[in-house]
């Protein structure tokens, strides 16, 4: 079996959940008919976010992965103009489409550097989806942070996500901001910043405070009757890209099935047993570049550095990360209230996932198309069109409620 | 990555140069047909019984053969526009600023006998042409024109003669038209080309459209001939018809210059740009070189032709009332030679690829005008009542409703009045409303002639216009 590393290269955005990537098409443009809704609150709606607004999935963005952003549903269901920066294909860059194989969309000729720029036809003044993947919540109000990527320039185009957004007048806005404050360091096992795993470790609650507060002021300093959704961080530690490695010792199958991943040769140390450690299926990869002996660990330093640390999530780690995911969540939460807009945790919907099997604890190695399940794409960290859909009526619920309109609700399929 | 471009020598998808605007009067496309009071008046429903006056030099040439002794008419017209643009999107209004205009004319016509039939001579200066567009600096239409003003006079000295006595008499003349035109128009960096990549634009790597990042300044002046006649006929003592035909005039601008001035985008580069560029990066500075010597936006030399089209007039009179004349006339205008503006750069943006033509597409024009003319009086020195209401169907394209020329059908209703100053002085005065009832546009330029409307348009133009006229006669 071919490795999953690929998919774990491109492990840049943001937080949650999947689904089969097919071509692409230019509709970047979505209005329709006058509606209560779109005359009142949605006259002018914009999305901010990171890579799961932006609509990114397994490890790549494309015009057919953004149409099925949650904002793209959003905007349809309310009836209001949704034009998004739409990526030519095959993307920048494809994403995967063969879990096994690690084929990315386009073929042969595409890889992890292939970026075929945005469509021509995308080129508008006005986007009502400004989100970038890769952002944290430094971004939103910076024009360059060390989380910039080729992606800030096509979307932004030199300007802030939040400058882009006033441009559009907006009377209603969405804000998923704050995963990649703690995902990398979810992702490479280290909550604080380690250069030679590219983490920047978890950003302290108190910075991303700051940092939010300064881009809703922003905003409402623009459009002092702006009205909005804040989306709460994800618990990023829930996502399937993370596993629990005790799983390695008592599920043979799955054991089997990772060791031949890892190249056919893993040595297992005694120490996961009743650990609760989390392993993040990044380590295959990171063993095959660094060229280290695959060796699972759940003990730092056992038996050598960084064996047990890097993209190992011991109790300790999880805690922190869970405390900082709380820290912020009760910020926004709080930040709503005080602004008077609608506040939405998506962790219930995720949790809800979780403990159904819907997303599944353990990968799928086997599973050419859906080795997270149908909810989660084959980067095992971003939503699948099906999760974009829950995500985006629970935010519709979540708009009803706050501020007493009648959004219909997107069936799933 | 089909995209590695570090910025070289930037190829422009360059500005709609040497285009026009209408001052949106009476006529139509960039038509004037505010040439003297009386015609204003009557809503330019003056061919089939030309105001007596020497402003029929332009009306109808034939008929200034009737005209005995000098006359003299001389005056203006204060335009004022009134226009807009909502853009479907924002739905956010942006008012024109055109600035008031004037526009004069004058006539000499000198009537005697040769032989038995009556002749004349004369000259007349007049503007049949002629656009003004002004847009605010921050107007998304910018880019196609954000001032924008065509100023033709025409000369024509004219003979005529009146061929059967009060039956018909015929007359024309050569014309000479001087025109200038002067464009100003924002250059939108999400158009232009980036070097080495493949033909991508900077709006494929992000920059929003509508990011103006060059102010080009454009103006050039031509000279072209024509010609001009016009007949009357006379049928008994009540009808009477009347014809004139003004050819079209190519005017070709070749010794234009055009100007480029930077504008500050306001763009700065993030980290892990497309351009290689270091985080922090002002646009404007991988920019800044472009209008420097060895750049693309120098000051350098453009031609362009614009075609003035022909314009054929035929009306028909009844005098049969006591003191009153009762006109019809049918114009027709050749616009189908306005179909593309071609921008030819004579520097190294020419040599950099960026000549380019500009789509037009109109096609032929008409009006119908009908007017009253009352004497209340002395039928030599009484004052006159004067009231007129013309249609005019524009030759413009749905696809061609730009902020250059936003032209739509309209209405033009007009009241005037002739009032005695002293024997042989007289003053005419004359108030024209232009109606219309607003016409869908775009604001992007349309590069392809696939390009439809429903794809370009995105708002609506509003367009009304008050015109203030005044003239002098004197008949010696």
């Amino acid at each position: 079996m071919s490795t999953t590393h690929a998919a774990l290269r491109r492990v840049a955005g943001g937080a949650f959940l999947v689904g089969a990537v097919v071509g692409c098409q230019h509709d970047e443009l979505v209005s329709l008919p006058r509606s209560p809704v779109n005359r009142t609150l949605f006259v002018s709606y914009v999305a901010m976010g990171n890579s799961i607004t932006a609509g990114y999935q397994s490890g790549g963005i494309v015009d057919s992965t953004q149409q099925e952003s949650y904002a793209a549903v959003i905007a349809r269901q309310a009836g209001t103009r949704y034009a998004y920066p739409s990526m030519a294909f095959p993307g920048c860059p494809p994403p995967i489409v063969n879990f096994q194989t690690q084929a990315l969309l386009g073929g042969p000729r595409s890889t992890d550097m292939t970026c075929n720029l945005r469509s021509a036809g995308s080129v508008t003044a006005i986007l009502n989806n400004v989100a970038v993947p890769g952002a944290v919540t430094l971004d939103p109000t910076s024009i360059s942070t060390p989380a910039s990527n080729p992606l800030t320039t096509f979307i932004l185009g030199g300007q802030t996500q939040a400058q882009r957004a006033l441009d559009a007048t907006p009377t209603f806005v969405s804000i998923e901001i704050g995963n990649n404050d703690v995902l990398a360091a979810a992702e490479r096992g280290t909550v604080v910043p380690v250069a030679a795993v590219g983490s920047p470790g978890v950003t302290p609650v108190d910075s991303v405070v700051a940092q939010y507060a300064r881009m809703t002021a922003v905003l409402t300093k623009a459009r002092p009757t702006l009205k909005g959704l804040l989306i709460g961080v994800f618990n990023v530690t829930a996502l399937p890209s993370l596993f629990p490695a005790e799983s390695l010792y008592s599920n043979a199958e799955f054991q089997a099935e990772f060791t031949d991943a890892a190249g056919g040769s893993v040595s297992f140390e005694p120490n996961c047993a009743g650990s609760h450690a989390l392993i993040a299926i990044g380590i295959l990869q990171f063993w095959q570049t660094t060229g280290l002996p695959p060796v699972v660990s759940c003990q730092a330093g056992v038996p050598a550095e960084p064996y047990g640390d890097f993209f190992t999530l011991d109790s300790t780690k999880q805690r922190i990360i869970g405390a900082a995911v709380a820290g912020y969540n009760a910020y926004i939460s709080a930040k709503a209230d005080s602004l008077g807009w609608a506040y939405v945790d998506p962790n219930v919907a995720l949790g809800a996932l979780k403990t159904s099997g819907a997303i599944p604890t353990l990968p799928n190695f086997l599973s050419a198309t859906r080795p997270f399940g149908p909810y989660i794409t084959l980067d095992g960290i971003h939503p699948s069109a099906l999760a974009h859909k829950v995500l985006a009526n629970l935010l519709i619920e979540g708009i009803n409620a706050k501020y007493g309109v009648a959004i219909d609700t997107v069936g799933h399929q | 990555m089909r995209m590695q471009c570090p910025l070289g020598k930037i190829a422009f998808v360059a500005p709609a140069v040497l285009a026009m605007v209408p001052h949106v009067v009476g006529g139509q496309g960039f038509g004037l047909n505010d040439i003297g009071s009386c015609a204003v008046a009557r809503a330019y429903a003056t061919t089939g019984a030309p105001c007596r006056d020497a402003s029929t030099i332009y009306w109808n040439p034939g008929v200034a053969a009737t005209l005995s002794g000098l006359s003299v008419y001389a005056g203006g017209d204060i335009i004022g526009v009134m226009g807009g643009f909502t853009a479907d999107t924002t739905m956010h209004h942006t008012a024109a600023n055109v600035p008031t205009l004037f526009v004069p004319s004058a006539f000499v016509n000198y009537g005697g006998q040769i032989g038995s039939h009556r002749a004349s001579v004369g000259v007349g200066m007049y503007v049949p042409y002629g656009l003004t567009s002004q847009w605010p600096t921050n107007f998304s239409g910018r880019f196609e024109a954000q001032t924008a003003s065509l100023r033709t006079i025409y000369f024509q000295p004219n003979i005529a003669i009146d061929v059967v006595h009060d039956m018909l008499s015929i007359g024309g003349g050569p014309v000479i038209g001087r025109s200038d035109v002067v464009l100003d128009q924002a250059l939108d960096l999400s158009a232009v080309t980036v070097p080495g990549s493949g033909g991508a634009t900077f709006g494929e790597l992000g920059v929003p459209q509508g990011t103006a990042f060059a102010l080009a300044k454009l103006n050039g002046s031509a000279t072209a001939w024509g010609y001009s006649v016009g007949a009357l006929f006379r049928s008994g003592h009540d009808f009477q018809i009347g014809a004139r035909f003004l050819s079209a005039l190519t005017f070709k601008y070749d010794n234009a210059t055009a100007n480029f001035q930077q504008l500050p985008t306001g763009l700065v580069l993030a980290g892990g740009n497309p351009f290689g560029a270091p985080a922090g990066t002002p646009v404007d500075a991988l920019l800044a070189p472009q209008f420097e010597a060895g750049g693309a936006l120098v000051t350098q030399p453009v031609s362009t032709r614009i075609v003035h089209p022909l314009q054929a007039e035929a009306g028909v009179a009844y005098t049969g009332l006591p003191e009153t004349t009762l006109d019809v006339d049918y114009a027709y205008v050749g616009y189908q030679s306005f179909q593309n503006l071609p921008v030819i750069f004579g520097g190294p943006a020419g040599a950099a690829g960026l000549d380019r033509t500009l789509l037009e597409d109109y096609t032929s024009s008409w009006s119908l005008r009908g007017s009253a003319e009352h004497v209340f009086g002395d039928s030599d020195h009484g004052i006159t009542a004067r009231a007129g209401f013309s249609y005019i169907e524009t030759p413009a394209p749905q696809e061609t409703v730009t902020p250059l020329l936003p032209d739509m059908n309209r209405y033009n209703a007009s009241v005037g009045v002739g009032v005695p100053l002293a024997r042989m002085l007289s003053l005419d005065v004359a108030y024209l409303h232009v109606f219309t009832a607003g016409r869908r546009g775009r604001v992007v330029e349309r590069t392809d002639s696939a390009e439809t409307a429903a794809e370009l348009n995105s708002g609506f133009y509003t367009l009304a216009a008050d015109v203030f006229s005044a003239s002098l006669r004197l008949h010696l």
